[in-house]
């Protein structure tokens, strides 16, 4: 049975009936995002994470007696310039190791540097590829015009379906706005490439296999998919759009890895009176009748709250927490469905000294974002194992090597390689074998442009998607925690009655990358949160 | 003699329980299916069958209705979930109609809920919702399975019941309370007996192994000579249906679970079953309810139509407007008219004369009342009344 409210102690006892504080679930970058816009908006906030750091899967570990090194997402290729500068996170301590990571698209014997200046790319371009060095530009232009037709309805919350007629109407105008401006041949552009494949729209635009097999990594990462299928072209976006340079594409590198941009959004949340419990693990949110009534954790204890903001897989908040039976048989037969199926393995390596390009072996590696996806075929054949349960021989690859621009993370001479190893399969259990087998996999992938690359390598750790889930919670070890796809966008994310941060129940509220608009470090849901929660409070 | 049974029913449809002693009492071989199962449409003619029913003593076959079986230590906490009315309330021996809505609050069926044992209901409604009810038993300690076919239910309606259920060793007959069981163990024949009401007096509903079920029927029917027990087809019953104010699935609203178009799914207030809804409790679809109560709907009616040609289906006019539809229609002897079930779209301007219009041309109606969905027992007492809880 439910706790009645009443059951239910305010943290700090009796007294003077204090407002009681915002619950928050989890302390990765959206919980403590939501934290710090109700904080500075003057509410009482409480962060209750599971764990013993801040950051959930944005978070830095010491290596043993190493250096701190980014726990999981190692690169900030989305942070909203908005939650940046209202949050004002360089004032709360964020620093970059490097803020223009140049994108690498690697493969034995070729180098392509696809630097954020457009005239700078497609100059490079022209000397692999010739024809496709317009079009590059092309290309480009016509995703920034769609990413500033689109940055509103990004940025604000989305309309609820079902007779929230005051914020379709709001959604309409502020796309229309933008909108307006688009020419005809964008919008029907827009309509068709949003669902479509990222290899169809890269198709029409390039010849050379090997620029697209580049591009399209960027759809395919965080998705258990391959580039021929639909919907990847909406998350080739997502990852193009926003960055920390102010223009699009970059991507960067908090000076001590990510729990570095953590700690900024703690900071931030701290400095306005938020608080933060550390291995508070919550294993229920108390329910009266059709609204919250607080959280009880693992051991035992309870909190008193009207408001629980649970940053968490919906499946976990709702079916796990809340338990099933407070909420609609349709929605709970729905979310058991909700597939998420992690793909992308998170691997750090030690190595050696710096190893050098294949290409450029003269010269130690450069600071920059590394793409292994020679053609378009290589990330289709490396899915098919990954459906079967096997890992790629022949993995698609992200990595970096932070310890060029980080100096706190050159260790007697070591450096850092954190790569991203897509289409690892979600399997049921990882032994050290099938860790070390992909560990090698990798090892040779990146060794094919990096010939001194295995030589150098020290040490390996290995996160498959199922070690993934076991550390941070994160349902099947998914990047967005469930797959950002058409039907899982805007009004229908991660549900069509969970949407724009609130679900059936009054006072639960959803802030975790499940909600719109997507995973990564962008802090938008738990932004998008908070407002709602100062909109339907009146606190605004 | 013919076979009435080969003679009228598709060989597709299921025989209920009792068919073989059945039909050898029909008139004429006329059937109709319900739930997949087929029931004679009549025994003798309709006049003499509403008789019956409002006179006498008379019984018809109900054996086709979807029942399961519900039973675990959270039985009554998922029925409680997925029903309208709190199920947790019931008292064992006792049973209640409530409704079943799917998250978007329309009717998935109108049900009557039976507590057998403390952690142990039977569940009976029109529609098949066994996959629907397993999907929701998901998370919920509980054995669910499906009875239908496996049980026979007679539904006994007229004012010589009492006597028939004395005769058959009912302790309590016609002195349980509406909505109220009694076991009857008479020899070799056992049964629950439920009295229900209190919308349609004197009908109770008998029900009994599906193996015991003809030995059962003709014990029946042989003690029923003393007080006239006579069978009714099922049009009679749905005529008794529609007299009385009854929705039910697939003529005033599609199961919500089935309805291809979500027009044709209404929610209980829209159905004027708004009486078996208690918003004061949780249950699944209770949120989409709430906002439901308040929106505006087409106003359901009871309605007596001149001549014997009314139709499901046919529309309501008032002068030159068309303002609703018939959803059932069934001829009444006694009245000399037809009564029929619809809605109203639009109310008929003042002094318009509103008219349904079949094929042979209009017919002049007039409306009786609204729907009267029958609580199964006593009257629910809700705190706080929506919509048209009544
Ligand atoms: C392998 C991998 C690499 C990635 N790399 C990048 C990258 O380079 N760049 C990028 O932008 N994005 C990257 N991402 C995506 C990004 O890391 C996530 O989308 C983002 O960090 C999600 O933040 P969140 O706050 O929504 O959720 P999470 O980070 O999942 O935080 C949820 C928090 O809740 C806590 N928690 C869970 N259950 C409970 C409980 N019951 N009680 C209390 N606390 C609980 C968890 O411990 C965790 O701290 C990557 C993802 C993966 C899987």
């Amino acid at each position: 049975m439910a706790l009645e409210r009443s059951d239910l102690t305010p943290p700090g006892g009796g007294g003077e009936p204090a407002e009681r504080p915002v619950l928050v679930i989890g302390a990765g970058i959206n919980g403590l995002a939501s934290a710090a816009y109700l904080a500075r908006a003057g509410r009482r906030v409480l962060v209750l994470e599971g764990r013993n750091r801040l950051g959930g899967m944005a978070a830095s570990v010491r290596l043993d007696d190493g250096p701190v090194v980014s726990e999981c997402a190692h690169l900030v290729t989305a942070l909203h310039p908005d939650v940046m500068s209202e949050l004002g996170l360089y004032r709360h301590g964020l620093r970059f190791s490097h803020r223009r990571l140049p994108t690498m698209l690697l493969k034995p014997g070729t180098t392509l540097a696809l630097s954020e200046d457009p005239w700078e790319a497609e100059a490079a371009i022209a000397e692999i590829a010739p024809g496709d060095a317009r079009a590059y530009r092309r290309f480009l232009e016509l995703v920034r015009r769609f990413h500033e037709a689109l940055d509103p309805l990004i940025a604000n919350p989305p309309a609820r379906l079902g007779g929230d007629e005051a914020a379709l109407n709001e959604a309409a105008h502020l796309l229309g706005a933008r909108i307006g401006r688009v020419s005809e041949r964008d919008f029907a552009a827009l309509a068709t490439m949003l669902a479509a494949p990222v290899a169809e729209v890269l198709d029409g635009y390039f010849a050379s296999p090997f620029l697209k097999g580049g591009l399209a990594f960027d759809g395919v990462i965080g998705a258990f998919a391959a580039p021929s299928w639909n919907g990847t072209f909406l998350s080739f976006l997502q990852r193009r759009f926003a960055s920390v340079s102010g223009r699009w594409g970059a991507c960067g590198h908090p000076a001590g890895g990510l729990g570095a941009l953590a700690d900024a959004f703690w900071n931030a949340a701290r400095a306005n009176g938020a608080e933060l419990r550390l291995n508070a693990r919550v294993s229920r949110i108390a329910v009266d009748g059709d609204r919250v009534a607080g959280v009880v954790l693992t051991t035992g204890e309870e909190i008193a709250a009207d408001i629980v903001v649970s940053t968490l897989h919906p499946h976990a908040t709702f079916l796990e927490l809340v338990g099933a039976r407070h909420v609609d048989v349709g929605f709970a037969e729905d979310l058991a469905h909700l597939e998420s199926r992690g793909s992308v393995a998170r691997l750090t390596f030690v190595i050696e000294g710096l190893p050098r390009l294949g290409t450029h072996q003269d010269e130690p590696a450069p600071a920059g974002r590394f793409v292994i996806a020679p053609d378009l075929g290589y990330l289709e054949r490396a899915l098919t194992p990954a459906k079967f349960g096997a890992t790629p021989a022949e993995p698609a690859v992200e990595f970096a090597i932070p310890s060029v621009h980080d100096a706190s993370m050159q260790h007697e001479g070591r450096h850092i390689v954190t790569a991203l190893a897509l289409h690892a399969p979600l399997r049921a259990a990882e032994t050290d074998e099938t860790r070390a087998a992909f560990a090698d996999a990798v090892t040779q992938t990146i060794t094919r442009v990096m010939p001194d690359f295995r030589r150098r390598v020290r040490r390996a750790e290995v996160l498959m998607p199922r070690d993934i889930e076991e550390r941070f919670g994160a349902r099947g070890g998914h990047w967005h925690h469930i797959d950002l796809v058409p039907d899982q966008a805007w009004c229908l994310r991660p549900h069509a009655r969970a949407a724009a941060y609130r679900g059936p129940l009054d006072g639960l509220y959803l802030a975790g990358a499940s909600s719109h608009p997507w995973g990564g470090v962008s802090g938008l849901p738990g932004r998008g949160a908070a407002f709602a929660i100062l909109k339907d409070r009146g606190w605004g | 003699m013919t076979d009435m049974w080969h003679a009228g029913a598709p060989q597709f449809w299921r025989r209920s329980p009792v068919t073989s002693v059945l039909a050898p009492l029909m008139g004429q071989a006329r059937w109709r299916v319900c739930g997949g199962v087929g029931v004679p449409a009549a025994f003798s003619s309709r006049g003499e069958e509403e008789a019956s029913l409002r006179t006498g003593a008379a019984f018809t076959d109900r054996s086709w209705l979807s029942t399961y079986l519900v039973s675990g230590a959270e039985a009554a906490r998922l029925l409680d979930r997925v029903q309208t009315r709190d199920v947790s309330q019931l008292q064992v021996g006792h049973s209640m109609r409530t409704a079943a809505v799917d998250d978007e609050g329309r009717l998935i069926d109108l049900c009557t809920v039976y507590r057998l044992e403390e952690d142990v209901f039977q569940l009976a409604g029109e529609v098949a919702i066994g996959a629907w009810l397993a999907r929701a038993a998901a998370h919920f300690a509980v054995a669910l399975e499906e009875t239908t076919g496996s049980l026979a239910c007679l539904q006994l309606v007229g004012p010589a019941i009492g006597a028939l259920l004395d005769a058959l060793g009912a302790a309590q007959g016609d002195r349980l309370a509406a909505g109220a069981m009694e076991l009857v163990e008479d020899g070799s024949l056992a049964f629950h007996l439920c009295r229900r009401g209190p919308g349609t007096p004197d009908a109770y509903e008998m029900w009994f192994s599906a193996v015991t079920a003809e030995h059962a029927m003709r014990r029946l029917l042989a003690l029923g000579e003393t007080v006239g027990l006579r069978p009714v087809g099922a049009d009679a019953f749905e005529a008794l249906r529609i007299a009385t104010g009854q929705p039910r699935a697939f003529a005033e609203f599609e199961p919500a679970i089935l309805a291809r178009e979500r027009a044709h799914a209404r929610t209980p207030f829209a159905c004027g079953a708004g009486g078996l809804v208690d918003l004061d409790k949780p249950f699944s679809g209770r949120r989409a309810l709430l906002a439901a109560a308040r929106a505006p709907a087409p106003r359901p009616v009871r309605l007596a139509i001149e001549g014997f040609a009314a139709a499901r289906g046919q529309s309501l006019r008032a002068g030159a407007s068309l303002v609703g539809v018939l959803t059932s229609a069934a001829v009444s002897p006694s009245r000399g008219a037809s009564l029929a079930l619809g809605f109203l779209d639009a109310e008929p301007a003042p002094g318009a004369a509103l008219e349904a219009v079949g094929a042979a041309g209009p017919m002049r109606a007039r409306i009786l009342g609204a729907f009267e969905p029958d609580p199964g027992g006593p009257k629910p007492r809700f705190g706080r009344r929506h919509g048209d809880g009544g």
